[in-house]
């Protein structure tokens, strides 16, 4: 069994947000496949820096309220 | 079983040009030569041609290949063929890259047994049909890469996990892990949960600021007599309705229709209804008969002072040139006068002009009769002059002489005379001139006198005798605007007391709104955490921490399925990775070795113990020769347990005695003829000794012996079977 089966099975054995960790443990394995560890790395980047502006955008909407 | 036939390499990295078909018949292949000839070229030729893209570029968990060049420089296009023997007959296999215009072209074609031909994707599932081996497991236990034992004895014992990692095939797992590390996914979160901390710091500050400014307005409104009971919406209602009365009253008295202004339906409002208060009271006050009247008054004063001043100026200048001209009379004379004066020069002047007259035909006259009395020789009593009487020797010469100097004096002492009158007379006309202009300057100013009187009388509407002082008239008037414009100002006064209560009031209004504002935006910000906003932000950082913890997890499980896959591997090859490495290291103090691998609790990683039959630790006393002869143990280990799930009936070494001493080489050969009775060999090295070693067995072989490696022609190649 490779790599990426192994994996899955072990996040298949948690029941917390196995579902959703199987989908980022996909697209990690994809992105792998795809460009290797640059590639995972800038791609989670990509996620989480999207997240953070979404939050400094509404931070900047709680700041005028004030 | 597969077995690698033959191998045709053309424009793949050591290979510019086409080389001789490598035949692959004997149990052991070798390839010997010094560096750079070309001969790890022809083993990375034959992984290249099974795995293509899989075995270039760091992802093969290779660092020396970042950057791995597949086509020769000297070539545009790389071609290896391989030939595989399998149970249903001979499996060709031709990869290609070629480089050109910026663009990679890849082929992969795979000829079967039947002859039918598999290109592309079909050719790829084809080969992982036929190998049934991933490129990992084929790195750990097929190929062993110079690199690998080159990490294992070079490194520092704390980079040796990496490189154990690496040798068990988990580099998989490892670059998987450094990119989600590479992430720093929790200096972002670290950030956000900073900004979301600085921001609840800011609602405290926020709220402590306003409360001072809520003080200071309750403060203020209680030092404009407004009470506390006051200071809320009931009070501020109470101010508008009063406000609204007395503003209809107010323009009631000044007998001004007022403009309707609509009462605020809720406090928030009553900002606006001030604005709308100040403004009709600012619209009653000036359009009221006391202001208009002020102002009406205050111009006609000022037109009357202009007035005023004007008369008293032009007065004053005519005074002036009226004035002069008496000093004028006085110093010179009246014009009359001056006039008289020019008549009596002129007549003077005429009489001395007729005095010289006279005397110049005279004096002609007797200087004619000398000169005849002369001519005629007339014979006169001599010495004797009829003139003066005096006796002189020349008597007509001196008759001559004091003629001409007596007529000289009398006519000097006349031009001398009508000099001084000519002057006198210039002086006269000059007085004249200025008499004149004094006069003119008096009709001007008496001209503009009239004017400004002219302006008076249209001012006062009354048309003055000359008996009559417009000053007078026009002060009296002045007297009477003053008066009036007095009692309106009274007026304006009493009227302003009650603009000011109504504005005073006006800015209670102000005041309290002020302050219900302030009351209100309190407790939005206190209340600020239940607006969605907030809520939306607390779900932001949720999905972010979230995925984190996803991540984080996703990272867990992939150490655990490395340190289980490294336990796993090594379980089930201790056995012969101890018994490899027995023999070829023949470490009298070291009867059996034991690799344990853990979780490291720091880095998170593989952490890797080789321990003794005593499970005392050996890395502390083991050689580099060791630590390779560790390495290649792994390595036949792993190879040994894994040819059952596999069927490539060969393994390739390239450089496996980098620090093996003599003795090591003769028992690591040992070891190799062991290997050889279940697969062929295809070694690759520059160690005579090795080489020496391998040729003595008794097993057939084929050495290749390359040398003369040139870019263009690449190595030249001896063949001895």
């Amino acid at each position: 069994m490779k790599y990426k089966e192994k994996v899955k099975e072990k996040i298949k054995e948690s029941d917390i947000r196995a579902k959703e960790r199987l989908k980022i443990w996909d697209k990690i394995c994809e992105d792998y496949e795809k460009g290797g560890a640059e590639q995972v790395k800038s791609d989670i980047s990509e996620r989480v820096n999207a997240i953070k502006s979404d939050f400094d955008e509404i931070i900047s909407i709680l700041n005028k309220m004030l | 079983m597969l077995q690698i036939k033959k191998i045709k390499i053309d424009g793949f990295r050591g290979f510019p040009i086409k080389s001789d078909t490598f035949e692959i018949k004997n149990p052991i292949i070798l390839f010997y030569g010094e560096n750079h000839q070309g001969k790890s070229s022809v083993l990375n030729a034959i992984e290249w041609c099974l795995y293509g893209d899989k075995c270039t570029g760091v992802k093969s968990g290779i660092r020396e290949r970042k950057d791995w060049e597949i086509v020769n420089r000297n070539s545009s296009k790389a071609i290896v063929d391989i030939e595989i023997e399998t149970d249903k007959g001979i499996v060709r296999i031709i990869r290609t890259e070629s480089k050109g215009n910026g663009r990679i072209e890849r082929t992969i074609e795979v000829v079967l047994p039947d002859g039918s031909v598999k290109n592309e994707d079909d050719a790829e599932s084809e080969i992982t049909r036929l190998v049934r081996l991933s490129y990992m497991d084929y790195a750990t236990t097929i190929y062993q890469h110079q690199e690998a034992i080159r990490a294992i004895v070079t490194q520092k014992p704390s980079l040796r996990n990496e490189a154990m990692d690496l040798l068990l095939g988990l580099a998989d797992y490892i670059n998987i892990l450094y990119g989600i590390k590479m992430s720093k996914i929790k200096d972002v979160q670290r950030k956000l949960v900073d900004n979301f901390d600085n921001f609840q710091e800011k609602v405290e500050d926020r709220i402590k600021f306003r409360q001072e400014e809520l003080e200071k307005n309750k403060n203020k409104a209680k030092s404009k007599g407004l009470k506390n009971k006051e200071l809320n919406e009931k009070g501020l209602k109470n101010y508008m309705l009063d406000i609204k009365k007395d503003t209809n009253k107010f323009a009631s008295q000044l007998g001004i229709s007022g403009k309707h202004i609509p009462f605020p339906s809720n406090w928030k409002e009553s900002s606006i209804f001030a604005e709308l208060i100040e403004e009709e009271i600012d619209r009653l006050w000036s359009k009221s008969p006391d202001i208009k009247g002020q102002r009406e008054l205050s111009s006609k004063k000022f037109e009357a002072d202009n007035l005023k001043e004007k008369y008293i100026r032009q007065k004053k200048s005519l005074q002036k040139q009226k004035t002069g001209l008496k000093k004028f009379e006085k110093d010179y004379g009246s014009l009359g006068e001056i006039d008289d004066e020019l008549k009596n020069i002129q007549k003077d002047i005429n009489d001395i002009n007729e005095e010289i007259k006279c005397i110049s035909p005279k004096a002609s006259l007797v200087k004619e009769g000398i000169r005849i009395l002369k001519d005629a020789s007339l014979s006169l009593k001599e010495n004797v002059c009829p003139l003066c009487g005096e006796e002189v020797p020349n008597l007509l010469d001196h008759l001559e002489k004091e003629w001409k100097q007596k007529i000289k004096i009398e006519i000097n002492k006349l031009d001398s005379k009508k000099e001084e009158l000519e002057g006198r007379w210039g002086e006269l006309e000059d007085l004249q001139i200025k008499y004149e202009r004094i006069v003119k300057d008096i009709e001007r100013e008496e001209k503009e006198l009239l004017e400004v009187i002219k302006d008076i009388s249209n001012f006062l509407g009354k048309k003055f005798t000359d008996q009559e002082d417009p000053l007078a008239f026009l002060e009296k008037e002045l007297g009477e605007i003053e008066m009036n414009l007095k009692k309106i100002n009274k007026s304006i006064k009493n009227k302003l007391g009650k603009i000011n209560s109504i504005k005073e009031k006006n800015n209670k209004i102000i005041l309290i709104h002020n302050i219900l504002e302030q009351e209100n935006k309190i407790e939005d910000i206190m209340k600020i955490n239940e607006t969605d906003e907030y809520k939306e932000a607390e779900n932001i950082r949720d999905i972010l921490s979230e995925f984190i913890s996803d991540i984080e997890e996703i990272a867990n499980k992939v150490r655990e399925c490395s340190v289980n896959e490294a336990k796993n591997k090594i379980s089930s090859a201790e056995a012969a990775i101890s018994d490899f490495f027995m023999k070829i290291t023949k470490n009298p103090g070291i009867k059996q070795i034991k690799l344990i691998v853990e979780k490291d609790s720091r880095t998170g990683g593989n952490s890797y113990s080789f321990l003794d039959q005593d499970e005392n630790e050996v890395t502390p006393i083991l050689s580099l020769g060791d630590f390779n002869s560790l390495a290649l143990s792994i390595f036949l280990g792993l190879s040994k347990m894994d040819s059952e799930s596999h069927p490539l009936k060969f393994i390739i070494m390239d450089d496996p005695s980098q620090s093996l001493s003599e003795k090591q080489k003769k028992r690591f050969v040992e070891v190799l003829e062991e290997v050889s009775q279940s697969k062929n060999l295809l070694i690759s090295t520059m160690d005579t000794e090795l080489q020496n070693f391998l040729e003595r067995l008794a097993l057939k072989k084929t050495i290749y012996e390359f040398s003369k490696w040139t870019p263009d022609s690449g190595p030249s190649i001896n063949c001895r079977t």
